[in-house]
């Protein structure tokens, strides 16, 4: 052996070759059936309308249906006087501390809403979104408001029970409401976790999100054409805390 | 107005036989979230002593001190008294103080409020005035339906931040001691030396306006005595 040679195993056996050489064969073939099944699939998926995408990030922002024009995102981090917030109804307190609402029902049987009635411009398309959480592990429900006409008293209602992972929507006229949804399960962060809940209105089509995932839809066919925003916390045994509220409308 | 009844939800939970799941991360700002009663500030026997900024004995106003925003207010202040209507029916009456405001430390503001009449209007303590704006808060209280709110006023329009119903709300014809516990966005109210409710708003200074009194209509004269804003020292 010369030096620097590196040391030779000998020749290959011929019927390794050929073995090796199959199996090759093999693998080409198998590739090429994959592909046949794949790329129609993948074609079939692309001529399908896309679901709103979620967007996960640390950063508050609008997790679906994001608008095109980002200027008619309206935006409250509740860092300073509440202003146009305010009780739509007696028996209760709405505030504002460090960068959070604090909505709270005073009695048994008397819900709180906390109001904006001119958060956004009015328009047949708007969408809404917000971040719930309580102060206690609540046993009753509390949620998002929108649609809401201050003069009328009218509002629709997308309340969450994280304890037991349920859902459900109402529209409200005085004195009467109606069940659009019945409580239905779904997946929400359990407390003392925030669930960010969202509803995307076109002309009567209902959308509701919680945590960017779709809970339900629903047709309403005499919608509510207010763009009143709130939350509804419904007795007094916790303080509904509500931060990151987002809104835009669209004509 | 409320909202119509909706029944309570009852709630059926199942037997503790699964297994135990690890506690969610808790939000910081629960910890920052006060206790839903908290501590008073001013004792139920507290006196202001001579730790005072204004104790007005309502002598007289030939220093103009007392003044209304309203051409329908009618405001009188002697005999040891503040008296003030509203002439105009269906509008409110304010009477100002122009020496009452802004504060830069922690205050507590406390007067005897009663009526000449019986009435079911409300009337109270307004704070925080600008009146370039015509923005002002008004704490009031309603001897016949023992119901007290705190409405923000902006421009035209009334937000209520705040309602609830007290037993401490004394009937006509007794007087009402009102206090108010002040330090930049955060508030105390008491009724009778009793505290009956705590109002925040991190974002806002509510010392940096001028202190008076409110009636919420006409019909009747709102009577005060026993004015003092003391300081309170450290918050």
């Amino acid at each position: 052996m010369m030096d620097g040679q590196k040391a030779n195993a000998g020749p290959v056996p011929r019927w390794l070759v050929i073995l090796a050489g199959g199996y090759l064969i093999y693998l080409f073939i198998l590739l090429g059936i994959s592909a046949a099944f794949l790329i129609p699939l993948v074609k079939t998926s692309a001529r399908t309308p896309p679901t709103p995408s979620v967007t996960v990030s640390s950063t508050p922002q609008i997790l679906v249906h994001a608008p095109l024009d980002k200027s008619s995102i309206r935006y409250e981090d509740f860092s300073s006087d509440v202003r146009d917030w305010n009780l739509a109804y007696l028996r209760g307190k709405i505030e504002t501390i460090n960068n959070r609402l604090i909505l709270q029902s005073y009695a048994p049987g008397w819900p709180a809403v906390g109001q904006n009635q001119l958060f956004i411009p009015a328009g047949s398309l708007y969408y809404v979104q917000a971040d719930f959480m309580t102060d206690v592990d609540a046993d009753q429900p509390y949620g998002l408001v929108f649609g809401r006409d201050n003069e009328l008293d009218t509002f629709y209602l997308f309340e969450i029970l994280p304890r037991l992972q349920q859902f459900a929507f109402y529209k409200y006229t005085p004195g009467t409401w109606e069940t659009l949804v019945p409580f239905s399960g779904a997946e929400m962060k359990p407390y003392p976790q925030a669930n960010t809940l969202s509803a995307y209105f076109d002309k009567g089509q209902i959308e509701l999100y919680i945590n960017g995932n779709r809970a339900t839809s629903y047709t309403d066919q005499r919608p509510y054409l207010s763009v009143g925003v709130g939350a509804f916390a419904a007795d007094p045994s916790y303080r509904l805390i509500v931060s990151d509220f987002f809104a835009y409308s669209e004509k | 107005m409320s909202l119509g009844p909706r029944g309570r939800l009852v709630l059926f939970f199942h037997g503790g036989h699964s297994a135990a799941q690890p506690a969610p991360t808790q939000d910081p700002f629960l910890a920052t979230l006060s206790a839903p009663t908290p501590t008073p500030h001013i004792p139920s026997n507290y006196e202001s002593g001579a730790n005072f900024i204004i104790k007005d004995g309502f002598t007289n106003n030939l220093n103009h001190n007392w003044y209304n925003h309203e051409y329908w207010t009618e405001l009188a202040v002697g005999d040891g008294k503040l008296s003030f209507d509203s002439s105009d029916q269906d509008s409110y009456a304010t009477a100002i103080s122009t020496i009452t405001g802004p504060f830069d430390q922690p205050v507590y503001i406390q007067a005897d409020l009663s009526t000449d009449a019986s009435t079911a209007e409300s009337y109270g303590v307004l704070f925080d005035d600008h009146y370039p704006t015509n923005e002002f808060f008004v704490f009031q209280i309603n001897p016949e339906s023992k119901q007290y709110t705190l409405h923000h006023h902006i421009g035209r329009q009334w937000y209520l931040r705040m309602s609830g119903v007290t037993d401490l709300i004394k009937s006509y014809p007794a007087a009402n001691t009102i206090g108010i516990y002040m330090n930049k966005g955060y508030l105390e109210f008491y009724i009778n030396h009793g505290m009956i409710d705590v109002y925040q708003d991190s974002g806002s200074d509510f010392q940096s306006g001028q202190t008076g009194f409110y009636a919420n209509n006409s019909g009747f004269h709102v009577v005060v005595t026993n004015f003092a804003i003391n300081r309170t020292g450290a918050p």
